[in-house]
């Protein structure tokens, strides 16, 4: 289900704005959480690293000024080497926000800071924000904050941003240094990197005009020979490039090492130093990340905790949500007993229509909806998922791609379009591909009530999970087909992991919320659209044309009753409208009464696998074109009718 | 492939590499050039050499020694270098004497080469000035190596068992997994240690900087440790 979040304090493209600020760090430092505090709005909020994929922006009033708060997603360093550290730096150096806020893991300042150091190196408007204090003193660690601020020469504050404090400071913060001069770079390097980097600076400060980045960082990154900044200064200067070359060179031949390594190198010295200055951390005992990862990673128990955990989340699903689901069937039963209407006045049948798609979407989806949602939103901020990413590496690595590869898999299972997104944490453009492919053939939640609706709950739970269990095979054996049929290369998993934390109870409300509530707004009107359409073709007697066409694939092919022609052209919109469309031709939600068990099963395979939904095949050609989004479209569309042809026979044969 | 065979591609390779600046990768034409052989024939050897670990060799890209592969060559190299010495300072030889070093080569013990540098009085620099190599260096680049740094065990991080500390000594290998590691401050001299370890060669989670990361064997095998 598109994630959405509907807010007045998103902001509309043309709205002018007192000034910007634009939220930067290393990934899952808290920037999303800062910026919902500050903006309202709903980002997604995890505890794995690199959920943001995109610049969001949004709107904060305060003290009658209008702020533009941007976040982004997060990022190691300005080297260029993956998608999300391009957005971002482009955003910050070519933007221009007016005051940067810098958002740093209190707890893990070492590797923090080297960000930073690029963020003055950029000599932009900056203000540091500790984030995580509430864990310092857990883990007795001490932050001297007055010398940091000196050492770096940019204002410190301090937050812990899930209860929100110190949010209201970095804005005062960030008003006061707005207003300030410049502020001074008090950050050098040592004399041999200095000199050089000087000798370049100095010269693109006389010569290059009109580029939107600070002459010392342009000379980094020239020494660094960055593609994109050496092609911008080239098509300015040709000298430049070569001269830059030949200092990288010189010191290369200095420090032994590449350029890069020298220059990284040299900022974590700096950082070395400042942190021996500023820090103090008194021996902690073994963390309780340690110990919880001695039987998530262990080898044995680590794995059936992911087999665990997985099941887990749908039996969850299942259960709660069927419990639910009789629930509100028996409450409404008892208010209105429902007849089918098939003639009378147009605004009789119509009126039906919505009544019914209304019931239908109240009873069969928001009981499984919520459950789901609330679960994920409990693992996504639980820190578990990187864990699930570490133990299945492995077996990722037979598909082409690594661990981190899972997360966007399963947050498949909530729903595809996301999902499709989250891909881009995924290094090369071949294991962003496979990923998305794979990720469409995940039964998302919408496939998923389907399959719970119909299988688990008039056939048995086991064939349900056999279905699922299915899926996960043919998963792996196309992703493996996939690696090989497509070029491209594939890198290994680097990969941070976060410390557990125990699930913020107001930001997994807030998102299951907000998952939710974007299904009522987009999804509801959908259902109820479709049904009343639905019910009109049926009472003009238009269906049986159409299922008539599809009848040699859906009854001599596939064994369903023709109905199912309609329900999966209705499908491709909402893989759950089958099952919706369903229920509201009949009237009934006791699909034992229209399915026998076979044809629920072979049903809930060809909605399962016969073609992403129209939002997610969008999805997929925002990220890779059409040309891709459509060959994935018709493969899966030719497999779903192979397979589940074959099922049905198969099924029929064993006497299911 | 008979070791004869082996030893002269390896060899070819590291000078052609040295002779580029150290550039990593060298292509099959350059070889078949050097060895005055068809760059098909060369391109078969290659892939045979590949599949025993000597080399990285992808068509079109172009060549690279592996560690192994390295070894092998700069130990050749060493020997051939020595030979030269002893040729020409001991025996007087000057015309052929290339040549001839190129095939004793082949056949020069490692006790052999030992007792000969010892006669030689250790000589740093063959007779047209090119640098021996030392018997177990690491990388031909890093100049300032002295024998204490020799001394010491330097294993692939993949080597290591859960538990174990040590300190970064190299990274190689590809580039984009190369600038992330120094981004994630895995530098040279860094403390690391090993976490944890996934079962059948899966990933391992190391401590670096205070920070917990999860990287693929295939990665770990690039990063150099000193113990
Ligand atoms: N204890 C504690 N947890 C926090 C704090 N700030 C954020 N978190 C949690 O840290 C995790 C990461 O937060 P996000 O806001 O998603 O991080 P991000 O920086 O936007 O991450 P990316 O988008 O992946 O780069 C979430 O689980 C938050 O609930 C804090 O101050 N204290
Ligand atoms: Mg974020």
């Amino acid at each position: 289900m598109t994630e959405c979040c509907s807010n007045s304090n998103r902001l509309k493209s043309n709205e002018k704005t007192d000034f910007t600020i634009a939220l930067a760090g290393n990934a899952n430092v808290g920037k999303s959480t800062i910026f919902n505090q500050l903006t309202g709005l709903n980002q997604t909020i995890g505890n794995w690293p690199g959920k943001t994929v995109e610049i969001a922006e949004g709107l904060l009033l305060y003290l009658g000024k209008k702020i533009k708060v941007v976040d982004l997603p997060g990022i190691y360093s300005f080297s260029t080497f993956s998608e999300e550290e391009l957005v971002s730096r482009e955003y910050i150096a070519r933007e221009k926000p007016d005051v940067v806020i810098n958002i740093v893991d209190a707890t893990n300042l070492e590797r923090n800071l080297y960000f930073t150091l690029q963020l003055i190196e950029l000599n932009v408007p900056l203000v540091l924000v500790l984030n995580f204090s509430d864990l310092l003193k857990k883990r007795k660690i001490n932050i001297d904050k007055e010398k940091l601020e000196q050492m770096l020469g940019i204002p410190v504050i301090e937050t812990a941003a899930v209860s929100g404090k110190g949010i209201e400071a970095i804005i005062d913060k960030t008003i006061e240094i707005k207003n300030l001069e410049k502020q001074k770079n008090t950050i050098k390097y040592n004399d041999d990197l200095e000199k050089e980097i000087g000798k370049i600076a100095e010269i693109i400060g006389k010569e290059i005009k009109n580029v939107e980045y600070a002459p010392r960082w342009i000379a980094i990154k020239l020494l660094e020979n960055d593609s994109e900044i050496t092609k911008i200064i080239s098509e300015k200067n040709n000298g430049l490039a070569d001269l830059a070359k030949k200092s990288a060179e010189r010191l290369e031949k200095i420090y032994n090492k590449k350029i890069n390594v020298v220059l990284s190198w040299e900022r974590y010295e700096i950082i070395e130093n400042i942190v021996k200055e500023t820090v103090r951390i008194e021996e902690a005992g073994e963390s309780i990340t340690e110990k919880l990862d001695k039987i998530a990673l262990n080898n044995f128990l680590g794995y059936l905790l992911v087999i665990g955990v997985i099941s887990g989340l749908l039996v969850w699903t299942f259960v709660i949500g069927n419990f639910i689901s009789t629930m509100i069937a028996n409450f409404l039963g008892n208010i209105e007993t429902l007849n089918p209407v098939v003639s009378g006045s147009i605004d009789r049948i119509l009126w039906n229509g919505i009544f019914t798609g209304f019931v239908a979407g109240v009873t069969l989806i928001i009981p499984y909806v919520l459950p789901f949602y609330l679960l994920l939103a409990v693992l996504e901020n639980s820190g578990y998922l990187p864990r699930i990413a570490f133990m299945l590496d492995k077996m990722m690595h037979k598909v082409g791609l690594h661990g981190k590869a899972i997360i966007p898999l399963l947050l498949g299972y909530g729903c595809n379009v996301p999902a499709c997104f989250a891909c881009r944490i995924m290094e090369t453009k071949k294991q962003k591909l496979i990923s998305a492919f794979l990720i469409t053939l995940v039964p998302c939640m919408a496939r998923t009530l389907v399959i719970l609706g119909s299988v688990a709950a008039f056939v048995n739970i086991w064939w349900a999970l056999a279905i699922y269990l299915f899926d996960i095979i043919l998963i792996l054996i196309l992703g493996r087909i996939a690696f090989k049929v497509l070029p491209g290369e594939s890198v290994g998993l680097i990969m941070e992991m976060p410390s557990y934390h125990f699930p913020h109870i107001k930001t997994v409300l807030k998102q299951t919320w907000a998952r939710t509530k974007s299904l009522l707004i987009i999804v509801f009107p959908a259902y109820i659209i479709g049904s009343a359409i639905i019910q009109m073709l049926y009472s003009y007697g238009f269906l049986d044309p159409i299922n008539n066409v599809l009848s040699s694939i859906t009854v001599s092919w596939l064994g369903l009753p023709s109905v199912t022609g309609i329900l999966l052209i209705f499908g491709i919109v909402r893989k759950e409208l089958t099952l919706l469309m369903l229920a509201v031709i009949f009237n009934t939600t006791n699909f034992a009464t229209i399915l026998t068990p076979v044809q629920m099963i072979t049903l809930a395979l060809v909605t399962m696998l016969y073609i992403p939904c129209l939002a997610t095949i969008l999805a997929l050609q925002r990220e890779f074109g059409w040309k891709k989004a459509i060959g994935i479209t018709i493969i899966e569309v030719i497999l779903a009718i192979l397979i589940s042809g074959i099922a049905f026979r198969f099924l029929t044969a064993i006497g299911v | 492939m008979p070791k004869e065979e082996i030893e002269e591609y390896l060899e070819t390779i590291y000078d052609l590499s040295e002779e580029l600046g150290n550039k990593k990768t060298v292509k099959t034409n350059q070889i078949a050039d050097f060895l005055k052989i068809s760059a098909a024939s060369v391109t078969e050897a290659l892939q045979r050499l590949r599949e025993n670990g000597f080399v990285e060799y992808e068509p079109y890209k172009g060549v690279s020694l592996t560690k192994k592969g390295l070894q092998i060559a700069l130990k050749i190299k060493r020997k051939h270098r020595l030979l030269e010495c002893f040729l020409h300072d001991v025996l007087k030889i000057r015309k052929g004497m290339h040549e001839q070093a190129c095939k004793m080569e082949h056949y020069l013990s490692d006790n052999a080469e030992k007792a000969l540098s010892k006669f030689l009085g250790n000589p740093k620099k063959c007779p047209d000035g090119k640098e021996i190599p030392l018997s177990n260096r690491l990388t031909s680049k890093k100049q300032t190596t002295n024998e204490k740094e020799l001394s010491k065990d330097i294993i692939r991080l993949n080597s290591l068992k859960k538990g174990d500390k040590g300190k970064i000594f190299a990274i190689k290998g590809n580039e984009k997994a190369m600038q992330r590691l120094s981004d994630l401050g895995l530098l040279p001299n860094t403390k690391i240690s090993i976490i944890a370890e996934a079962p059948l060669k899966g990933p391992i989670k190391i401590l670096v900087r205070g920070s917990h990361l999860a990287i693929s064997r295939e990665i770990a095998n690039d990063i150099y440790i000193e113990i």
